[in-house]
């Protein structure tokens, strides 16, 4: 019988939020290393920073409660862990996709940040290390075991756009996100139709070093909201 | 039969397997093998708890417990066919017409509807007890969507991996077949060569796990409500891009009334609109078929013995619990002068919640049930409580014995011989953490093991 | 014997665009011992994409298709010619089904009082249930819906012809007289009417308990069933967030040839 190649809108909408989603929690777990790093040489206001470019919200009242609601706070929707259950609310849709294995990268760090999370157990460098260290492997497993590629595609086009959109955020150097288009338009070479002409002729414009470097504010928004906006799936 | 639990379970390479059981449920873990649970409307999942003991089933047992599944699964299609058609046995009287119409699970939409290949239960989950004289009992038919054959298969993927040598030394038969049983049965029923799908309701059933590994397993598309649509009387899976490929046949995890919103429960959210009118047309193998549950309702239990005569001709092999219908005067004097020592089913609810033992009623509730009886007869039946032999599970560090029953899977409908009937060489049994409860049903909080058939 | 022009409308509007949008119909005069449908024709706008036809298990004629692009309103016109015969229609055994409780027919003990007083055949009680059910009931609209069941509007002692019949079926069946749910129209109503159909001895007779009288050649029945719950006229699923207003119009007249 015929094997199918079909793939549904609504699990091409699920891959595109698992490639974000996986991007996103890789990302977190590095940034805040970075973060918890600035804040051994005293500066306390380093995490403020790190919530407002990710889009959360200051609510600690102390340091340890702020590593600790960084990654273990289910509540806080900029957590490592709420990235991971987001990671799981569209992996799980995915299983006959992407496969059992692959499945585990995700499902093992959100059992251990769930457990973590219930047993009060201060996020420490082993569980970012081994976090990250599984995300990697998610992408590994991705390489090694999906043969499809619109499926390969979907999901490589989720990550560069939250890759691209986390760059932005944290102002990062232009050469970096410069590479990530230039990523983003092979995808939409093979997959043309998951694309918003306009807005990806638009970001186009908008992505030279110039505009990048002299940027306010409103330009950072504008780019923040296009690349949001580039991907129709 | 043979007692293999005590001396079986103490070799050193049942050891190992044993004292694996952390590490097994690690694995699962890792595989995401959940269910989910409703509790005061908030949806939580869990996991199904494995016990690493398997319960073996010699193969001379098996070999008989085969040949009677196969039987009753055959008689209960040819009844199902018999009642959307000819009605033969209610015409001959072994069947009161009555039992058939008034069950929730009759559909007169399916009247006259030839299903492809002329097969209703595709997938069967025949549950059964093995008494403490070593006689097994059919405890009951499960026709619609018998679910859980997913736990036994990834357990021993996961033993296998965890515990080699336990496998190496002894001679199990493998279980890893059943996708491929589930699709050639899919493929030989797939009408007009589409495609295979499994439509699940979605995430928050408490089988979802179920639904997307098998669809991984069979390579079969994992279908979302809204992901088909019916035009000119042939189901499409609709793409990305508005690309429509034809579906040959849905293995459907949406029970018969959410199925098709506009020839059944119109508010249903989870089903195929018009889909019905595609099957009625033969354009669409549906997975099992409309209308089984006239088959496996509780009060028709008591005749598939008799159907096994009626259709088949032969002498039924594997027997019910004895059982009892207030319906015919006999048994309602016997039940009502016996009560106390039987079990009594509600026939119009599932899932083990309208269960009644009588020894467990105090008199006047016992009276309650009886004038409940005389008021309805039909809605009861009465069985003899079975002596379930206990099996060994591991509760901390100690060893206890626990009830237990056993799911077998028949799949119907394949390439094979025997009529395309084949019966996995294993099946899932549960059992209940409770030492008090005869009831087993994983909603109410029971594991799970592996259920080895071995040449021994 | 009477032949009518029948004419049926139905138009919903939607306040935003829907799409994919999956229906079934059933608007055609049923064809049967009693009726012969001469001339009919369907219209649907907008055009589906796909359109088929078949009948239900109760012999009603249904319609259904499936429209993908966006569209705000949906209608339908069914017309044609209709010849009508008198009840009773001949039946020698009527399935087990019109003797038992139907989902929206489950017997209420509060019912009891609607049971015939006296002897006779079944078509003579169920004469005296239906003049008892059009004597405890008061007809009001807008109080009971499309889903009230018969105990639900025996208790409101108010309803239309769909709880009339609801209650008179139930009645029916719990003093063993077969009886049926009828879905269609008459002259002079501007809409879907719904009468009862009992069975006595080997035939079925239509009784209309809202009018409270014996059905003539002038009930044109649509869609029959165990209740209303098997007739629905028109049903339909669709994607889109929106509201939805349907009007019905139907009109019946005796024909001219």
């Amino acid at each position: 019988m015929k094997t199918s190649t079909i793939l549904s809108p609504s699990k091409a909408n699920s891959l595109y939020w698992l490639g974000r989603y996986t991007e996103r929690v890789y990302l977190e777990l590095h940034l805040l290393r970075l973060c918890f790093d600035k804040m051994i040489d005293g500066d306390p206001q380093e995490y403020g920073k790190y919530l407002s470019a990710i889009g959360g919200v200051s609510r600690y009242p102390d340091q340890a409660s702020v590593i600790n609601g960084l990654v273990h706070d289910l509540s806080n929707p900029a957590s490592v862990i709420s990235s991971v259950e987001r990671c799981n609310d569209n992996a799980v849709l995915l299983r006959d996709e992407i496969k059992s294995p692959t499945l585990g990268y995700i499902q093992m760090p959100l059992e251990l940040l769930r457990q973590n999370a219930k047993n009060g157990i201060e996020p420490n460098v082993d569980e970012l290390q081994t976090l990250t260290d599984w995300m990697l492997a998610f992408w590994g497993s991705i390489e090694e075991r999906v043969y499809d590629d619109r499926v390969r595609t979907i999901l490589k086009i989720g990550k560069l756009i939250e890759h691209i959109d986390m760059n932005v955020r944290f102002d990062y150097k232009f050469y970096r996100i410069e590479e990530a288009f230039k990523a983003l338009g092979h995808c939409k070479a093979e997959e043309p139709r998951a694309f918003n002409d306009e807005v990806t002729d638009e970001l186009r414009e908008m992505l030279t070093e110039e505009k990048y470097t002299d940027g306010g504010t409103e330009y950072k928004n504008k780019l923040l909201y296009l690349v949001g906006n580039a991907v129709v799936l | 039969m043979l007692d293999t639990s005590v001396t079986f379970n103490t070799s050193p390479n049942m050891q190992t397997l044993i004292e694996s059981r952390d590490s097994v449920n690690r694995w699962l873990e890792r595989y995401g093998v959940r269910f989910g649970v409703y509790k005061n409307g908030i949806f939580n999942e869990q996991f199904f708890p494995f016990d690493s003991i398997p319960r073996v089933i010699p193969r001379k047992d098996w070999d008989i417990l085969e040949k009677g599944l196969v039987q009753r699964v055959k008689a209960l299609n040819a009844f199902l066919w018999d009642i959307y058609h000819d009605k033969s046995i209610i015409k001959d009287g072994i069947v009161p017409e009555e039992f058939v119409y008034s069950s929730k699970g009759y559909m007169p939409e399916c009247e006259g509807i030839d299903p492809v290949g002329k097969v209703y239960s595709h997938i069967s989950g025949i549950d059964l007890v093995e008494g403490k004289d070593g006689n097994w009992f059919i405890l009951e038919d499960n026709l619609r969507i018998p679910s859980g054959a997913s736990y036994p298969m990834i357990a021993r993927e996961i033993t296998r991996k965890v515990s080699p040598t336990t496998f190496i030394d002894n001679s199990i038969a493998d279980n890893r077949d059943y996708p491929e049983i589930l699709k050639d049965m899919m493929d030989t029923m797939n009408a007009g060569r589409g495609i295979n799908v499994i439509l699940t309701p979605g995430r928050y059933n408490s089988a979802f796990f179920e639904h997307s590994y098998l669809a991984e397993k069979t390579g079969a598309v994992l279908a979302f409500p809204g992901d088909m649509t019916v035009e000119d009387d042939i189901v499409w899976y609709t793409g990305l891009y508005k690309e429509k490929v034809r579906v040959g046949a849905i293995y459907r995890r949406v029970s018969d009334e959410y199925l098709d919103p506009l020839a059944f429960e119109a508010s249903s959210l989870l089903g195929v609109p018009n889909l019905f009118q595609a099957y009625k047309k033969g354009n669409v193998a549906v997975i099992n078929g409309f209308g089984n549950g006239v088959a496996d309702d509780k009060g028709i239990y008591y005749f598939v013995p008799k159907m096994v005569k009626y259709y088949l001709g032969e002498e039924p092999i594997l027997h019910n619990a004895p059982t009892y219908l207030p319906y015919y005067k006999e048994d309602y004097d016997y039940i009502l002068a016996n009560i106390g020592k039987l079990v009594i089913k509600d026939v119009s609810e599932a899932g083990g919640y309208g269960v009644v033992f009588g020894r467990d009623l105090t008199p006047e509730k016992l009276e309650e049930l009886k004038s409940l009886i005389v008021e309805q007869p039909r809605r009861w039946i009465a069985q003899e409580v079975i002596d379930f032999k206990d099996l060994e599970i591991i509760e901390g560090e100690e060893k206890v014995w626990r009830k237990a029953d056993l799911r077998a899977f028949v799949v119907s409908g394949g390439s094979g011989d025997n009529g395309g009937v084949r019966v996995w060489k294993s099946g899932l049994t549960r059992f209940s953490r409770n030492p008090a409860s005869f009831v087993v049903n994983s909603s109410q909080g029971g594991g799970f093991k592996d259920t080895w058939i071995m040449n021994v | 014997m009477q032949v009518f022009r029948y004419r049926f409308e139905s138009r919903t509007d939607f306040s935003n665009p829907v799409k994919d949008h999956s229906f079934l119909l059933r608007s055609f005069p049923l064809e049967d011992a009693r009726q012969t449908l001469l001339d009919s024709s369907l219209r649907i706008v907008p055009q589906p994409d796909s359109l088929s036809s078949g009948r239900d298990c109760w012999g009603s004629r249904i319609d259904y298709g499936f429209q993908a692009a966006a569209h705000d309103s949906f209608s339908y016109i069914s017309e044609g010619t209709v010849e009508v015969a008198p009840y009773p229609i001949a039946d020698e055994s009527p399935s087990a089904l019109f003797y038992m409780d139907s989902r929206m027919t489950v017997h209420d003990p509060a019912m009891a009082c609607l049971s015939p007083k006296t002897d006779g055949t079944p078509f003579e009680r169920a004469l005296e249930i239906s003049s008892r059910v059009k004597t405890e009931m008061s007809y009001t609209k807008n109080v009971t819906s499309a889903e009230t069941t018969a105990a639900q509007a025996f208790r409101l002692r108010k309803g239309v012809c769909q709880d009339y019949a609801h209650i008179m079926i139930s009645a029916c069946r719990a003093s063993g007289i077969p009886a049926r749910y009828v879905c269609g129209m008459i002259p002079g109503e501007g809409e879907t009417h719904a009468w009862v159909e009992v069975w006595s001895e080997g035939s079925w007779y239509g009784l209309d308990p809202t009018a409270g009288k014996v059905c003539d050649d002038r009930y044109i029945a649509i869609a029959k069933g165990r209740d209303a719950g098997d007739c629905p006229v028109v049903r339909g699923l669709f994607k889109g967030c929106s509201a939805q207003n349907t009007t019905t119009i139907s009109s019946v007249e005796q024909s001219e040839q």
